[in-house]
């Protein structure tokens, strides 16, 4: 068995969003909610924008390359389309960011919200989101065909932190590295928010174990794996804890679904056949696959003290041993 | 990182992650999780100190744990003695865990069969006074004692009432001996030493404390069967209420320093011990032996102490000009609580009266490297039916050698095999010595007077350390 706890620690340090991502990222949310809050064309909507996305439930990792600002319109005409209120945004927002250095439009018009690129901030970019209130509390957003589709991001955001304190504060750690593995293994879809919310529902289902964060991480991933499995044999879909009767959709192809449940079962295996090995150098390599480079280019998972970077144990890992004394004279002295 | 940090950082890590294995979690160097089994279990916490792999870990159970002996003041179970530490014991993590396993069942359980640790004073807040040595407390129980500093202790004097008006001068205080047999738990503060103390002693020290005028609480206790005890200091709070904390003390009695001197100190003290020369090795010779327990020592030499001579001697500065028994006689008198009695004599003994120094003593001892007193001595002592322990250093200190003569059993050890005589210019010359001036080192003289001690002592009580000697050759 393989704990690698330090190892562990190491890693999310290495994965957690950067000095520069944690001062950017509130600087162009800031930039786009001021945008907006002043537009004389926005004011009849009764704009009180909050963040919302990974960001805002702290699970965001390194890189970080979006913020959503969840743009609550509180004074807002049930009669108003939802691609109306896009035009509306995409003016606004357009008119103030312009395009870049290069010439570059900054804004574009996305199927249920507006992107907001800050290439001064290294690729950052902002989603706004209009929101209108439903009657029974839950929020609706755009849609691409023009209608209004209901969500609940905040509640999503209390269920994160309920579940965190559950799992005594592993459980957003396990998130990260969930999220750091599926960037690792997949090239695109399905994305973090999928890896988060089937990681969730995991938890609820108890199948995540709470002995220790590294067996958090490796029945994460097991967890994961079944439920690609039975969403691809059985088509069973993912519940919406933060909207009880609905479920969640991610956009994904029959191929990217396929190709995930492969990669995430090979990872599955491979996280649990690193925490059943003995040896400490050889299950830290396989975690090193598992959770490869951060958005920096750096290895995430560390080698433990006194192993080489190819999982064999140095000489100075066997200096300090118990048993044998190593003065002649052995034990019971007197000086 | 170099290799050994390497080395420090793979130990703590494979530590830490054996532990882990075993249900612990880890909080950087401080890991918590359970010992023993079912409704026994308890939650401790491993806390790695920074000499760690070096230090054992420090592992403290719940603030909840009874408390009981072989705790340390913060709490943490003492598990490794100074005399149990080679081999670094606690990285094997099954051991480490059976033995706080073992604790936590002993101390459940009282300690029964324990070791009689003496070290009550540990539970205490710890003062930083004086050392405060006494002498036996027999006497002295439930009375009030008076206590004097002298250099850098504070010593227990006796008996001694505090006076009611006169002021105390500075360098007197008083204290009180009380007794609180032989605690179950450790007392830690003055209101568990009140459940210990008879009724009377408490009113007593409390109405002394409350006088200003008293400062020192002597209490006796015992800890399987084994009687010992610690001295605190006392005082009383802004609220009137009374406090106590250790202060470093120590026993100064009789049976406290022969402690030391020895498994058969005791058994040495009705031996008489003749040593003839008291040059560099006689003077250790007799020092030595007189720290064994030996009763009396005849130490003899003509010779007097010179300036040069203290580099090997065992006397101080103050003796140059004095004979070498005399000062020999000095230093032995100087040390604490001595109880050898030493008879200076400055003749070696002629033919005629060699026969009477053997019969006037246990044992006879050379250590006058002259060739002709060591032949009048052996061949007294072959002829005599006597024993002759004869000592020496040779080349230059390179050889060490003490011989039993007549060998209690086998052959006498063979004589030493010289190398080439020095040359002219390696001789050194002293005004007032006729021989060149030996270039022995002080540790080869030490060695070879304690070699010699070792055989004495062994003649003494009939078990000799070897059949005729031991030779030691550092060439």
């Amino acid at each position: 068995m393989a704990i690698l706890s330090s190892q562990f620690n190491k890693a999310l340090e290495s994965i957690e969003p950067s000095t520069d991502d944690k001062a950017n990222a509130p600087e162009a949310h800031k930039a786009v909610r001021a945008t907006l809050t002043s537009a004389d064309e926005l004011k009849d909507l009764g704009l009180n924008p909050v963040l919302i996305g990974s960001y805002k439930r702290d699970v965001s990792i390194r890189r970080v390359t979006d913020v959503d600002v969840f743009c609550r319109m509180d004074d807002i005409d049930a009669d108003v389309a939802g691609d109306t209120v896009l035009d509306q945004f995409f003016k606004v927002l357009d008119a103030e960011f312009g395009t870049d250095d290069d010439g570059n439009k900054r804004v574009k018009r996305q199927a249920r919200s507006i992107t907001v690129d800050f290439p001064e901030f290294d690729g950052l970019h902002v989603d706004a989101v209009p929101a209108r209130k439903r009657a029974d509390l839950y929020w609706e957003i755009p849609t691409s065909d023009g209608g209004w589709q209901t969500t609940n991001p905040e509640k999503q955001t209390e269920l994160k932190t309920a579940m965190n304190d559950t799992f005594a504060g592993d459980y957003v750690p396990i998130v990260k590295l969930v999220r750091q593995t599926r960037r690792t293994i997949l090239s695109s879809r399905p994305g973090g928010l999928f890896a988060e919310l089937a990681l969730y529902d995991a938890c609820v289902n108890q199948k995540v174990s709470m002995e220790n964060r590294t067996l958090g991480y490796v029945t994460a991933l097991e967890s994961i794996a079944d439920y690609l499995d039975n969403k691809i044999v059985y088509g069973r879909e993912l519940p919406d804890h933060s909207m009880p009767g609905h479920t969640l959709s991610f956009r994904a192809t029959d191929n990217q679904w396929e190709a995930a449940r492969e990669k995430l079962q090979a990872a599955a295996t491979k996280a649990r056949d690193a925490y059943e090995e003995e040896d400490a150098g050889k299950a830290a390599l396989k975690f090193r696959e598992l959770l490869g480079e951060n958005g920096d280019g750096d290895l995430v998972f560390p080698m433990p003290p006194g192993y080489n970077e190819d999982g064999t144990k140095r000489t100075a890992a066997t200096l300090i041993t118990p048993g044998e004394s190593k003065v002649p004279a052995g034990d019971r002295r007197f000086a | 990182m170099t290799a050994w940090e390497e080395a420090i950082e793979a130990s703590i890590f494979t530590f830490i992650e054996e532990l882990e294995r075993r249900g612990f979690r880890a909080e950087g160097n401080a890991l918590g999780g359970m010992v023993g089994e079912g409704d026994a279990a308890v939650r401790v916490r491993i806390d790695l100190p920074d000499a760690f792999p070096y230090a054992p870990p420090v592992v403290s159970p719940p603030a909840t744990f009874p408390r009981s002996w072989h705790r340390e003041r913060s709490g943490a179970m003492c598990l490794y003695p100074a005399d149990g530490r080679d081999g670094l014991p606690w990285l094997d993590v099954e051991q480490f865990l059976a033995l706080v396993a073992r604790w936590i069942a002993e101390s459940r359980s009282g300690w029964p069969g324990d070791f009689p640790d003496l070290d009550l004073e540990r539970y205490f807040e710890q003062a930083d006074n004086p050392l405060v040595v006494y002498g036996d407390l027999d006497a002295l129980n439930n009375k009030f004692v008076q206590l004097r500093c002298e250099g850098g202790v504070l010593r227990l004097k006796g008996p001694g009432s505090i006076p009611k008006k006169k002021r105390i001068g500075r360098n007197r205080a008083f204290g009180y001996v009380t007794s609180i047999g032989e605690p179950n738990v450790p007392p830690t503060n003055w209101d568990d030493l009140t459940a210990a103390i008879p009724a009377h002693d408490v009113k007593r020290i409390q109405t002394a404390v409350a006088d200003g005028r008293f400062n020192y609480l002597i209490v006796r206790y015992s800890r399987s069967r084994v009687d010992a005890a610690m001295v605190l200091g006392v005082w009383k709070d802004e609220a009137g209420g009374l406090c106590v904390a250790s202060v470093r003390s120590a026993s100064e009695s009789l049976a406290t320093l022969t402690m030391r001197a020895g498994a058969n100190g005791n058994a040495l003290a009705e031996s008489r011990v003749a040593v003839v020369g008291v040059g560099a090795i006689g003077s250790f010779v007799c020092d030595l032996l007189a720290r064994a327990g030996i009763g009396a020592i005849t130490a003899i030499d003509p010779d007097i102490v010179r300036p040069g001579n203290l580099i090997r001697h065992a006397a101080d500065a103050e003796s140059v000009g004095a004979t070498k028994p005399r000062a020999v006689k000095d230093l032995v008198g100087s040390r604490p609580y001595n109880s050898t009695a030493v008879t200076v004599a400055t003749d070696i003994p002629s033919p005629r009266e060699v026969m009477t120094l053997f019969a006037g003593h246990d044992l006879v001892i050379d250590a006058t490297a002259a060739g002709d007193a060591t032949h009048l001595l052996a061949q007294a002592a072959i002829a005599g039916g006597h024993r002759l322990l004869s000592v020496c250093v040779q080349e230059e200190g390179k050889v060490v050698r003490v011989d039993v003569v007549p060998p209690v059993d086998g052959k006498p050890i063979p004589a030493t095999v010289f190398g080439p005589p020095p040359t002219r210019e390696e001789l050194r010359f002293e005004a007032g010595c006729g021989d060149p001036v030996s270039q022995t080192p002080a540790f080869a003289v030490v060695e070879a007077a304690a070699l010699t001690v070792r055989h004495a002592v062994g003649l003494l009580l009939g078990s000799p350390a070897s059949g005729a000697g031991t030779s030691r050759d550092y060439r």
